[in-house]
């Protein structure tokens, strides 16, 4: 395993519990919240640990059924998934809490691309896409949907896709996006540019996102001690807003400090795709990696006010166990390129020290 | 490397600088909030977050003039529970159930409930503070300062008229709790707390105290417990005795003018002021001006004796005065009147042609001036809410017919106030001073902060003139309208009876006021008593039923004040066998 991504990932795991702790701190109903992730946050590094050791060949083989089986649990969401908030995302599992299927696509449509792309089957790879997108748009959440379409989007300009047809598509989503979206997700899109028109309704998340974030100061008010949040002033707090929790508490000091370390998450993934010496290995490092950095500037850039209200989850540190596992399945492909790439870095070593004859 | 494309590696780097390209916005935009626009953000924080609680101050006690407290206010916490923070349910379900002794349901439903506050029990004991404080349950808050504290009267019913009541924020609503309630009430303190979303206090332990509640000021009352209490126990045995509606009975310090005991009947418990109709809470000691009788009479000869005449000087005093379709006759109660009579005489027995003809010659002029001298027509100024300046025509308005009447005490409307104030004058050689009720305010560390000081209103007759009016007053005990009821073993009382018919519905009907004015002891009078007797049936005669509330009420302030006896030896014989005890 790569020992860097292993700490970055550590250090930020933590760091995520740590704050959802904090958001249960004085609500010990929400307690379940912190003890669930912590058993997935184990979870996650048994994933990783596994991955690590799958050579990458072998799990492209298995993509279709991996693909499969999570496309076919989404498609029982519909049917028999729970409803929170007028959203229907989840397949219940009993006390163990509930499976998010579409977050399970974030990693099962990239590996069915790469094979897809292998043999040059780009129809393919963009039917693979847009049947989840379909399915995730309808629960609804546009920002799953959108992350699916970035993530492909990443993984078609690595591959050489040509790029006019990549800004085209990207243009022909926009348009069809902005006629096919419900009022309210309008709505909240644009409301980030002037929150203040709707500060009670549609603003009011960024509203006081960015009090928390901005009365957190340099320092923070320490470890726990966050009163937006302990007010509760800020919805969503433990899951898609997160970040607010992070600024408040360990100021930008922290901010920085998570920046940073998802920064070196995914500079070592780029490093690593670089490196890579095959297709296969290349397009995935890039895709896990892209997918993920997407993920976290698109969150904190929504939580700091610079991105509409999409509902994506910050990657690594939000509550949620089935993302948690996707983005751990993401990085355990990361671990499976390194450990190739370090076999492959013995084996050149012990030709270079072969005696010579 | 193998299949390494240079076009490949393009884009990757191409990705690599549009993410680090984004993450320097965001890095950007995060040092802009919390470091620049740090100070606005924090501000608007505040200004939602906090919220400030109002911290009521303890209220002071009313005392009477040897510190017993009548009324007083204890600090007590409240508890307040924040749902959302409460970690074992079950064990504190339990613990506060058996604490604050409430079904474990209801607590359970507090604990479990919607939203981030919730009153739990408020105005809990200290024990159960204590309790909390040692073992402090997770989300349940104990209010730090006193909260509005309960009132207590802990003499029940004694003095609730005077008292008055306080609102359920303890703002004086009546009474004294209302006439002082600036200085009773203290200043109230500052608590910064928390709000959520939704506007709910949350109970923080970190809430600040802005200011600091700063208790209220006590007051010491002239009122003396011991003698409020039997004035209250044998006016109340009275008006049952006499199958009376009600009664009245004051007594007043002669040298100060403060009031030693003021019982209005039918009482109340003190805490009940809220229940009680306004007809039985009103201070009607104050409120209530009625058609004084013969108890008038002592006004009419004290004017009288300021003006040359003398208690020797005999006028007519029998048969009947015929004006205008009026007669005025004496009062028929078996008690004939020689056709002269000397003024002492006539007021000793009560004689109204007698007192009519001293009127007559003292004339319009004289005797309203001595009347308006003596405080009657105008407000005491006594230091309690809703006093009545009763009746008294301005002397232009005066016939005849009103001057004969009202000198002895019908066509005049007065309060008891102004009675026992006038009696107060001519008990203290001619001075009449401010009744009043409180003597000082204290501080709450119980040093000092204001006396009340005294305050002459007139001097309506000459010391000599009060000499003389105390000396015929003394005759009334002695051998008149008093002399079986209104007498003391030890001491000479002096004072007057008084039988009024009540009005109803503009004309005398058949029922009657029967009262007694008098002072103690005669020699140098330490005490003015009034004792009204309203509507007694079927006895109704003033002397009757009130000499003896008057006697036993100021046998008691004698006691009380510790005035020496005059006359020791009877207070011997008087213990194998009372002279006042058969009424005539």
């Amino acid at each position: 395993m790569d020992p860097t991504l292993l700490v970055a990932w550590l250090a930020l795991v933590s760091l995520g519990w740590l704050l959802i702790y904090s958001t249960t701190y004085y609500q010990p109903d929400l307690q379940r919240h912190a003890l669930r992730q912590g058993i997935f946050i184990v979870a996650g590094l048994a994933v990783q640990v596994y991955l690590s050791r799958q050579p990458l060949k072998k799990l492209l083989d298995w993509s279709p059924w991996l693909y499969g089986a999570s496309l076919a649990l989404l498609l029982a969401v519909p049917l028999v998934g729970l409803e929170v908030n007028g959203a229907r995302r989840w397949l219940s599992l009993g006390s163990l809490g509930a499976l998010q299927p579409s977050e399970l696509l974030k990693f099962t449509l990239p590996l069915v691309q790469v094979r897809l792309l292998r043999k040059k089957r780009w129809d393919l790879a963009l039917i693979a896409l847009l049947v989840p997108a379909l399915l995730v748009l309808k629960q609804p959440d546009l920002g799953t949907a959108a992350c699916y379409a970035a993530a492909t989007w990443g993984l078609l300009f690595i591959a050489e896709f040509d790029w006019r047809a990549l800004v085209g598509g990207t243009l022909v989503t926009a348009w069809l996006g902005s006629h096919g979206l419900h009022s309210y997700q309008k709505e909240r899109l644009l409301m980030f540019l002037d929150p203040e028109k709707d500060a009670t309704g549609a603003g009011w998340n960024l509203i006081q996102a960015k009090i928390a974030v901005g009365s957190g100061g340099l320092q923070g008010l320490g470890a726990f001690q966050g009163l937006q949040k302990r007010l509760m002033y800020v919805p969503e707090q433990h899951t898609d807003f997160l970040f607010t929790v992070l600024a408040e508490e360990w100021g930008l000091f922290g901010g920085t400090l998570v920046l940073l370390l998802f920064g070196l998450l995914v500079a070592r993934g780029f490093r690593l795709a670089r490196r890579a010496a095959t297709r296969e290995g290349r397009w995935l490092c890039a895709a896990a990696c892209w997918s993920l950095a997407f993920q976290t500037v698109v969150n904190l850039a929504m939580v700091i006010g610079l991105f509409p209200v999409t509902g994506i989850p910050l990657p690594l540190l939000s509550y949620g166990g089935t993302a948690l596992l996707s983005q751990c399945a993401l990085l355990g492909l990361l671990h499976s390129e390194a450990r190739a790439q370090h076999q492959a870095g013995r084996a050149q070593a012990r030709l270079q020290w072969a005696p010579r004859g | 490397m193998g299949g390494w494309s240079g076009k490949t590696r393009n884009r990757l780097i191409f990705l690599y600088w549009l993410f680090t390209f984004f993450y320097v916005c965001l890095i950007g935009r995060l040092a802009s909030l919390q470091w620049l626009k740090n100070e606005r953000l924090q501000q608007l924080a505040r200004y939602q977050q906090e919220g400030d609680i109002e911290v009521p101050a303890l209220r002071g006690d009313i005392r009477d003039r040897n510190g017993v407290v009548l009324a007083n206010s204890i600090s007590l916490s409240s508890l307040a529970v924040n749902p959302k923070e409460v970690k074992d349910v079950k064990e504190a379900t339990r613990r506060l159930a058996s604490l604050i002794h409430m079904p474990e349901k209801r607590v359970r439903e507090a604990l479990t409930g919607k939203g981030t506050f919730q009153w739990l029990a408020r105005k809990v004991p200290d024990k159960v503070a204590k309790s909390l404080k040692e073992q402090p349950i997770d989300g349940v808050f104990l209010l730090r300062e006193p909260t509005p504290g309960r009132r207590y009267y802990p003499k029940g019913r004694l003095l609730s008229t005077l008292l008055g009541a306080t609102g359920t924020d303890e703002q004086g609503l009546d009474g004294l709790e209302a006439t002082y309630d600036e200085y009773l009430g203290g200043s109230p303190g500052v608590l910064r707390t928390f709000m959520d979303r939704d506007g709910w206090m949350i109970p923080v332990e970190s809430a600040r105290l802005l200011k600091k509640a700063v208790p209220g000021r006590h007051l010491v009352l002239t009122i003396d417990e011991t003698i409020q209490y039997v004035a209250e126990r044998e006016l109340a045995a009275a008006v049952k005795l006499r199958n009376a509606k009600g009664g009245i009975c004051i007594v007043m310090d002669v040298k100060t003018a403060g009031i030693l005991a003021l019982a209005v009947m039918p009482d109340f418990p003190a805490d009940k002021f809220g229940e009680v109709p306004p007809e039985v809470r009103r201070n009607r000691a104050i409120t209530d001006p009625y058609e004084p009788g013969s108890t008038f009479k002592t006004f009419t000869m004290a004017t009288a004796m300021n003006n040359g005449i003398k208690p020797t000087d005999l006028f007519p005093a029998a048969g009947v005065i015929s004006i205008g379709g009026w007669t005025i006759n004496n009062a028929n109660d078996g008690l004939g009147a020689q056709v002269m009579e000397p003024v002492s005489e006539i007021l000793a027995f009560s004689f109204n042609v007698g007192t009519a003809h001293v009127a007559e010659r003292l004339g319009k002029k004289v005797l309203a001036k001595g009347l308006e001298d003596f405080g009657f027509g105008s407000r005491t100024g006594v230091d309690l809410t809703g006093e009545s300046e009763g009746i008294l025509a301005p002397v232009k308005d005066w016939e005849r017919i009103n001057l004969l009447t009202i000198s002895f005490g019908q066509g005049v409307a007065v309060t008891p106030m102004q009675l026992v104030s006038a009696m107060q004058a001519v008990a203290n050689r001619g001075v009449r001073l401010k009744p009043h009720v409180v003597s000082e305010v204290l501080n709450p560390d119980n040093t000092v902060y204001k006396k009340i000081p005294i305050k002459e209103l007139s001097r309506p007759i000459s010391p000599a003139a009060a000499q003389d009016t105390l000396g015929m007053l003394r005759g009334v005990c002695d051998h008149g309208t008093g002399k079986h009821t209104a007498n003391i073993p030890g001491y000479r009382t002096a004072g007057k009876s008084g039988t009024a018919q009540v009005v109803h519905n503009g004309a005398y009907g058949d029922t009657y006021i029967g009262s007694f004015l008098g002072v103690c002891p005669v020699e140098d009078p330490k005490v003015v008593v009034l004792v009204k007797i309203e509507e007694p049936t079927p006895i109704y005669w003033g002397g009757t039923v009130a000499g003896p509330v008057f006697a036993r009420v100021a046998q008691e302030a004698m006691w009380k004040l510790g005035v020496n006896p005059s006359h020791p030896e009877e207070i011997s014989s008087a213990a194998q066998g009372g002279q006042n005890s058969e009424p005539r």
